[in-house]
């Protein structure tokens, strides 16, 4: 297939389903990256917040849709909003802190102010100085469509997007194994951490669809001290890990215990009995031998969760870290984490899944903080003249795509091995589909 | 100024070591000594780093759990710094990233407890990694208590209070 000479209106036509080869431009180029904000981001449903940051009427926080600033509002009347945010009138941002609670957005330019539930309330002259000349029905906060999903909330300003479920489809079965297992679900641990990535946002979305062969490359010696494993087990357990397409460019893995290994390692004993009143037999059993979980909904949604130590001392206890790859430029992202448990957790082993999760997977963390390295070196590897016209390779897909698992419990393609690139690969063949037709 | 008032004044000669000790352990980041800086730390050391964020006066609400980028002890300090020393063991640190911590507006009071120290800094690093010659600048202020431990001060406790709400670096594999 000749992918070096690409029609710019088809850049998907850069991703070959066929042979597992990937033009590099797909990750590097300004051109593909403008495209994509249009084609993806302001089509598809985005994650924007959970329900927990939010949790009282007035709490907003502010966010980023594609390259667009919004504001996720608890209007005060029950509601979860979002809104572009911009004033109406000429485009400036009606709030510009993290977090908090208020009745009201004020833009800072004419003091124009807006209601949380995004409602025109007061201009800088009174209506009447308009002469009944204009709409103030205009006038209100551009919102979004809001979709909820186990207390992770949506947005989209696509009103021709499918709705939220059909959008999800069958990832909601592996999303409730992290968010939907306990009555009350999931809750954030503080604010999110934010840090900037020299790297495409994609290389984060497909990394956590996810890679398994990195794990042991650059992770290796973390990987051994913080669980105790010696390597050959590690790379047997990866390699035997089942790697899931589960459509809608939405994938995760599994990586199981080695023979021997506990049920339930790392997880929250006080809390595990609550799973059987949500989960279903098949989950259930999916969850309870799970060593590492680790989930990219299609976009830029990702979550890992894993036992980890880093103290002889101390038993591993699980540690939730979902983020966000925000796509700032074709060769730099942003990447905003949180950490989430189980909301039925006693505070102490919040604190304890809390900290180890700021140990390993943040800015400085101690398997992050080889990755971010990895996807730089990918970057700079990659941007040049000659280096753009090269492709990379997902060419594991030819031998992975014959291990279909027919037993798997879950919806989806199962294939045998986190090797197989079968559910990164996911990733791109959605993304080239919605960057061939223009939109979901 | 709020935090230096009602506060005792360390002596002249005990303002000069506390400013010793701050200096030599600056030295040690940037020489990435860390066996030596982990000598000066004592066993129940605690070094966070909480999140910064953005918000309206009176708006920040007290978090009942604070994410962050570092909340270490020393068993935690340990195996990161024993990452970063060895070549090949990060990704990260190979090749070694390069480091300048510039640590100015050092102020010493005695602490609550009979030879503890409260110590205050604000720090700049300038930092180089591998894949960037473009230099990151990371700026914070640290609240630290010193303890007198066998005649030798040690680092009891670090809350660096980091100045950007977003970090702008790929990553933070070095300690302030």
């Amino acid at each position: 297939m000749k992918i070096e000479q690409f029609d710019p209106q088809r850049p998907g036509d850069l991703v070959d389903p066929e042979t597992g080869w990937v033009n590099r431009r797909v990750f590097v180029d300004a051109d593909v990256h403008a495209m994509e904000l249009k084609r993806i981001f302001a089509q598809t449903w985005l994650f924007v917040g959970h329900e927990s940051e939010v949790s009282a009427p007035g709490d907003y926080v502010t966010r980023i849709m594609g390259d667009d600033p919004v504001i996720l509002s608890h209007s005060s009347d029950g509601q979860f909003r979002v809104f572009l945010n911009a004033c109406p009138h000429r485009g400036a941002l009606v709030c510009r802190a993290d977090a908090g609670n208020s009745p009201s957005f004020n833009c800072p330019y004419h003091g124009w102010t807006f209601r949380n539930d995004g409602h025109l309330h007061s201009l800088a002259d009174k209506p009447e100085s308009y002469k009944n000349k204009v709409d103030f029905d205009d006038y209100n906060l551009v919102q979004a469509r809001v979709g909820v999903y186990a207390g992770l909330i949506f947005a989209t300003f696509n009103e021709a997007a499918p709705d939220l479920e059909t959008h999800l489809g069958n990832a909601r079965w592996y999303i409730d194994l992290f968010f939907n297992r306990t009555p009350n679900g999931a809750e954030v641990l503080g604010a999110p951490v934010k840090w900037v990535a020299n790297m495409n946002w994609k290389y984060g979305a497909i990394n956590f669809a996810a890679d398994g062969p990195h794990a042991l490359a650059a992770h290796g010696p973390i990987s051994r001290m913080a669980i105790d494993m010696p390597t050959e087990a590690l790379v047997e357990i990866a390699k035997n890990g089942p790697a899931v397409r589960i459509g809608n460019g939405h994938g995760c893995i599994f990586v199981p215990g080695p023979p021997g290994f506990p049920d339930w390692t790392g997880f929250d004993p006080a809390t595990v009995p609550l799973y059987e009143h949500m989960l279903s037999a098949g989950q259930l059993g999916q969850l309870k031998n799970m060593f590492n979980g680790v989930m990219t909904v299609f976009p830029n949604l990702s979550w890992v969760h894993f036992p980890v130590t880093l103290s002889p001392k101390k038993p591993p206890v699980n540690f939730f870290n979902m983020r966000v790859w925000q796509p700032t430029s074709a060769s730099s992202s942003e990447i905003w984490g949180w950490f989430l448990a189980d909301k039925e957790s006693a505070d102490e082993y919040k604190e304890a899944s809390l900290r180890l999760g700021i140990q390993t997977f943040t800015g400085a963390g101690t398997f992050d903080q080889d990755d971010s390295e990895a996807w730089a070196s990918m970057d700079l590897g990659s941007r040049g003249t000659i280096g753009r016209q090269r492709m990379s390779s997902f060419q594991m897909i030819l031998a992975g795509q014959e291990d279909l698992l027919p037993d798997f419990p879950g919806p989806g393609e199962a294939y045998h091995s986190t090797y197989s690139e079968m559910s990164e690969f996911g990733v791109l063949l959605k993304w080239r589909e919605m960057m061939q037709t223009g939109g979901a | 100024m709020s935090e230096s008032s009602q506060r005792v004044e360390v002596s002249d000669h005990d303002y000069r070591r506390i400013t010793t000790f701050v200096y030599d352990e600056a030295e040690l980041f940037e020489e990435k000594d860390y066996q030596t800086w982990l000598s000066r730390v004592t066993e129940d050391i605690s070094y966070q780093m909480p999140v910064r964020g953005v918000f309206e006066k009176g708006q920040q609400s007290e978090q009942k759990f604070q994410n962050g980028y570092f909340d270490d002890d020393l068993d935690s300090l340990i195996l990161r710094t024993t990452l970063w020393a060895q070549a090949s063991t990060t990704v990260a640190e190979s090749p070694p990233s390069i480091t300048r911590h510039f640590v100015t507006n050092i102020r010493a009071y005695a602490g609550e407890a009979a030879g503890t120290f409260q110590v205050t800094s604000n720090v700049l690093v300038f930092r180089i990694r591998s894949t960037s010659s473009t230099p990151h600048l990371f700026s914070c202020r640290r609240n630290d208590l010193l303890r007198e431990v066998d005649g030798e001060l040690k680092l009891a406790y670090r809350l660096v209070k980091m100045d950007e709400p977003v970090v702008q670096s790929p990553n933070l594999s070095f300690l302030v």
